[in-house]
């Protein structure tokens, strides 16, 4: 089970890395438009829950929920902060990915 | 400038409690601040209903994620299994009472299922597997004597010095004892009675191990020769005839003329469906003819194997027995066999047949009847996939679902059950009553036939395991591992296509259950028609046929009786609407009766060659000209054809070509064993050939004897009238008593009467009756489950349908679309179920009559007959599919 839920999906790497971005200021809204406006990509609001739902239950995420005004009709905010085994799932994938990206070039469009 | 209510509501409902407020939030926050400042409110309005629709399948998968983290499925506690039952069965009667009209389809057809099949089955059970009501009935056979070169020799009757003979020398068996049988005229209060008697030898109620309720059974000396009168009643007469009178014992009765005491009662189990009918019972007295006469046949034996004594040893002994019989006696017994079947076999003879068919077929039903309740339970199950996806995801341990759809099914079950069962125990009593008591008499168990413990017991198991099997199967499949894909189902609008699949399967299965009935009911239907058809050779319609016995005090003379004989033929005659009566001693169509083996005057053949046996009628002289049988060649008899004249025969057309291969008959002399004296008899006519035996059976050879020459004792009588013969038997009796009012006159029938109870008729009629309604119940159910299946596919696909209509396609096309989809499943069902007929009808072969069980023309109307039903049932969901409002259909998404 370790090994599995040490491995983060393309998905939940970037919706982690919205919420490192975000710093504070993350949380559902904020999330799907960094991650929307970043990779041009389309998100349901459903689908990004889902994966925090997930990213939570993991122990990479801790959720606090904050009382939010009347621009949201009195509904609370739910912020999210990445936790220091998210940090670590973020940086054993990132050097996944630099392992099996060293000495690759793909036909010289990198330089 | 507020975000789009509905699809906001469509969202916050497939979210789970707790996540609502932060997703919704999130989304108003986004579409206020951010998406509508920036695209302008329509475009937000549409970028908000994408986002709520996208989001409903992940908003599901959020819910069981969260459902499966706060609830854990709770284990049925062992405490409240009876409170969770009783829930589960209020639940249940509560489902049950939401669609009355499913509900009571099911239970109906389970029921109807049931009911068939436990009253054939128990009727089968009785004739076929339970034991005779006798002590050790495995061990009880019929005795047979007989010549192999003849083609009756199974039934045949032994003689009595054979069956003394026998007697005396068996170790084999531990007794043997006679019975024969006729009727009586029972005299009390001056008021003539024919009554139905059997005699019996000694030893024949221990045989079979009867206790009498009353007295005793027949002593040795009684069953002698000149020994002292009694009789035996059955249990039926003495209640009857004596209102149970328990000093009856001792007192007397009168038949023939003769005082009889009363030595006993039987118990009211006993029965003998060979003499079925028989109200008394009189000790076996024989003639002295009857007692030296080695070559006459007219004693039925029964025997009781001796305990460890197995067929094979008791053959071998017979074997000996004949053997010895032809070295004995080479005349009579040269090529003498004697054997045995079991008493079963002998009393059920040619209903084991009919009664395996006939089971056949109902479990055919019975199979259509599962059928279609399974489909019926399996579209039920499709349209609650979404109730037991909410019941897993609010927690529900898949067992707990499992028992709940096991409870509705099996009260389904147990309602069609007892309904089923009642039923069965209806139709029981409905064939006690509705067959004729000469043919219900003639099987075993009938007369206290109930439904059977273990038939009911298998019933119920049926009950239960077709509620089990056809509610459990889907059900174990409706209780998967993710209850969102269920849930995402309504959404998706669509059932599992799996389901229609097998609903697809079942139907076609019910088609070709109805096909193989259907082809069945019809051969028969073909052949009792063309049986029908058959001519006895003689004209049936307003024909009146009756009995009548000497009067006691003209028996033995001769010139008395002749005298009487035309007296009586003469008033018949002239009763007004009749038009002629005549006399034969034993009417066409109720058996072969007398029969003896001729001589030819010429033929070397040796005597007592057995296929010179000939059947033997007495009739008067117009007998021919009453029946409207033509006359052939020579001449009939006359009035100048009297005693003291020479001695004549008619012969029918059967027997003259086989007397004369060709040539003329007529002047050729013939004689039998059996007349002492030997008088030749001339041949001077011949005559049509008129049905003796069964009318599937080849005519006879037939000798017929003037009365005037041939002076015998009861007769029967044929009247012709005019009209109907309805109203003629009161007038036959008035005219009867005129003569002598002691005169008993009985089994007063018409012709057409005794041509429906015949054996022949009967059986088929019965079995087709059966069949028929086994068809038509088969029919109904797959028309009904072939609607079911249509018109739950047209509801499915009515979005389908509605973009095909609003694409331009015609009302011809969208019906032509639903018919394709509806006539597979039924042309497949039709094609297997002629497939199957072809193999499955030549178990009717005996009951069919010239008509072949792969009759093109039978299975051709049952093809059309069977596609016309289903087109039919397929019309109406196409029609309605022709309705469907491409706007609503597309809008209901």
């Amino acid at each position: 089970m370790a090994g599995r839920s040490a491995y983060l999906g393309e998905f939940e790497q970037v919706v982690l890395l919205a919420v490192v971005r975000l710093k504070d200021g993350a949380y559902g809204t904020n999330i799907r438009r960094e991650i929307e406006t970043r990779t041009g990509r389309r998100v349901t609001i459903g689908a990004m829950y889902v994966t925090l739902d997930r990213l939570a239950e993991k122990g990479y995420l801790r959720a606090r929920d904050a009382p939010a005004g009347e621009i949201r009709g009195g509904r609370p905010r739910r912020f999210f902060t990445i936790t220091a085994s998210g940090v670590a799932a973020l940086e054993a994938a990132r050097t996944l990915q630099s392992r099996m990206w060293a000495g690759i070039q793909l036909r010289g469009n990198r330089s | 400038m507020k975000p789009p209510g509905l699809a906001r509501e469509f969202l916050r409902r497939a979210l789970p409690p707790s996540q609502r407020d932060l997703v919704v939030g999130d989304l108003d926050e986004e579409f206020l601040h951010h998406v509508a400042p920036a695209i302008g409110f329509a475009a937000a309005r549409r970028w908000y209903w994408r986002q709520a629709l996208f989001s409903i399948p992940s908003a599901l998968r959020l819910r069981t994620r969260v459902q499966r983290r706060t609830v854990r499925p709770r284990r049925p506690g062992p405490g409240s299994v009876l409170a969770q039952t009783a829930q589960d069965v209020r639940y249940a009667a509560r489902v049950a009472g939401r669609q009355p009209g499913v509900t009571a389809s099911i239970v109906l057809t389970h029921a109807l299922g049931i009911a068939v099949s436990t009253a054939v089955a128990t009727v089968a059970y009785a004739v076929l597997v339970r034991p005779l009501p006798y002590a050790d009935a495995d061990r009880l056979v019929h005795l047979f004597e007989g010549d192999p070169r003849r083609p009756t020799h199974q039934t045949r009757a032994l003689s009595h010095p054979d069956f003394i003979g026998l007697r005396r020398t068996t170790r084999a068996f531990e007794l043997v004892a006679g019975y024969s049988g006729g009727s009586r005229t029972l005299t009390s209060d001056g008021v003539p009675e024919r009554v139905t008697m059997a005699e019996v030898s000694d030893g024949f109620f221990e045989l079979l191990g009867v206790r009498p309720l009353l007295g005793r059974t027949f002593t040795t000396a009684e069953a002698s020769p000149g020994g002292p009168p009694a009789v035996i009643l059955s249990h039926g007469s003495w209640q009857r005839r004596f209102g149970a009178d328990a000093e009856i014992v001792g007192r007397t009765i009168v038949l023939n003329g003769t005082t009889h005491p009363v030595v006993g009662v039987l118990p009211p189990e006993f029965e003998f469906p060979l003499r079925g009918l028989a109200e008394f019972w009189l000790p076996l007295v024989v003639s002295q003819a009857q007692a030296e006469r080695g070559y006459w046949h007219w004693l039925d034996v029964i025997g009781r194997l001796a305990p460890g004594v197995t067929h094979a040893q008791a053959r071998d002994e017979l074997v000996g027995y004949a053997r010895r019989l032809g070295s004995d006696d080479p005349k009579w017994h040269s090529s003498t066999a004697v054997d045995f079947v079991p008493l079963r076999d002998r009393i059920v003879g040619g209903f084991r047949g009919p009664l395996v068919i006939l089971l056949a077929a109902v479990s055919l039903m019975l199979a259509a009847a599962c059928a279609s309740v399974a489909s019926v339970l399996v579209a039920r199950w499709a349209a609650r996939t979404h109730e037991m996806g909410v019941r897993a995801a609010i927690g529900a341990h898949p067992l707990r679902i499992v028992r709940q759809l096991i409870t509705e099914s099996l009260l389904l079950a147990a309602l069609g059950g007892a309904i089923g069962l009642a039923g069965g125990h209806w139709l029981v009593r409905l064939f006690a009553a509705s067959v004729p008591p000469q043919q219900l008499t003639r099987l075993p168990h009938m007369a206290t036939l109930t439904l059977d413990p273990a038939v009911v017991m298998l019933g119920v198991i049926l009950s239960v395991l077709t509620g089990l099997l056809f509610g459990v199967l889907p059900a174990l499949s409706a209780v998967g591992p993710d209850p969102a894909r269920s849930l995402r189902g309504v959404w998706l609008a669509s059932t599992p296509r799996v389901h229609g699949g097998a609903r697809t399967v079942l139907v076609a299965a019910e088609v070709a259950v109805a096909v193989v009935l259907l082809t069945g009911a019809t051969l028969l239907g073909r052949s009792l028609h063309r049986l029908l058809d058959v001519s006895p050779g003689f004209d049936t319609a307003n024909l009146l046929t009756l009995r009548v016995n000497l009067p006691g005090r003209i028996d033995g003379d001769a010139a008395a009786v002749r005298q009487f004989h035309d007296l009586f033929l003469d008033r018949l005659g002239d009763l007004p609407g009749a038009s002629g009566a005549a006399s034969i001693s034993q009417l066409p169509l109720t058996g072969r009766g007398n029969t003896g083996i001729y001589a030819l005057e010429g033929d070397p053949a040796p005597a007592g060659d057995p296929r010179r046996t000939v059947a033997i009628r007495t009739i008067s002289a117009n007998y021919f000209e009453v029946m409207g049988i033509p006359p052939l060649a020579g001449r009939g008899f006359t009035l100048r054809d009297t005693a003291d004249s020479p001695p004549v025969v008619l012969i029918n057309q059967t027997l003259a070509v086989r007397l004369a291969g060709g040539a003329d008959p007529i002047g050729r002399r013939i004689s039998f064993e059996f007349f002492d004296g030997r008088p030749r008899w001339e041949v001077v006519g011949v005559v049509g050939d008129e049905q003796f035996d069964a009318l599937d059976r080849d005519y006879l050879p037939v000798v017929y004897f003037p009365f005037a020459q041939a002076t015998g004792g009861a007769f029967s009588v044929v009247l012709r009238t005019a009209m109907s013969t309805f109203g003629s038997g009161p007038a036959v009796r008035a005219a009867a008593a005129e003569i002598d009012p002691s005169l008993p006159v009985f089994e007063v029938r018409t012709m057409e009467e005794i041509v429906a109870g015949s054996e022949a008729v009967f059986v088929r009629r019965q079995v087709l009756s059966l069949l028929a309604l086994f068809a038509i119940a088969a029919l109904t159910v797959s028309a009904i489950g072939l609607y079911g299946v249509l018109a739950q596919s047209v509801t499915r696909q009515r979005k389908e349908i509605g973009v095909r209509i609003a694409l331009g396609a015609g009302r011809p096309d969208v019906i032509r679309l639903i018919l394709v989809r509806g006539m597979k499943p039924a042309m497949a069902g039709i094609a297997a179920g002629a497939s199957a007929a072809l193999l499955a009808t030549r178990a009717l072969r005996t009951l069919l009559f010239e008509i072949s069980p792969a009759d093109p023309l039978s299975l051709g109307v049952v093809t059309v007959t069977l596609m016309s039903v289903a087109l039919i049932s397929c019309l109406v969901p196409a029609r309605r599919a022709t309705r469907v409002d491409p706007v609503a259909a597309l809008r209901g998404e």
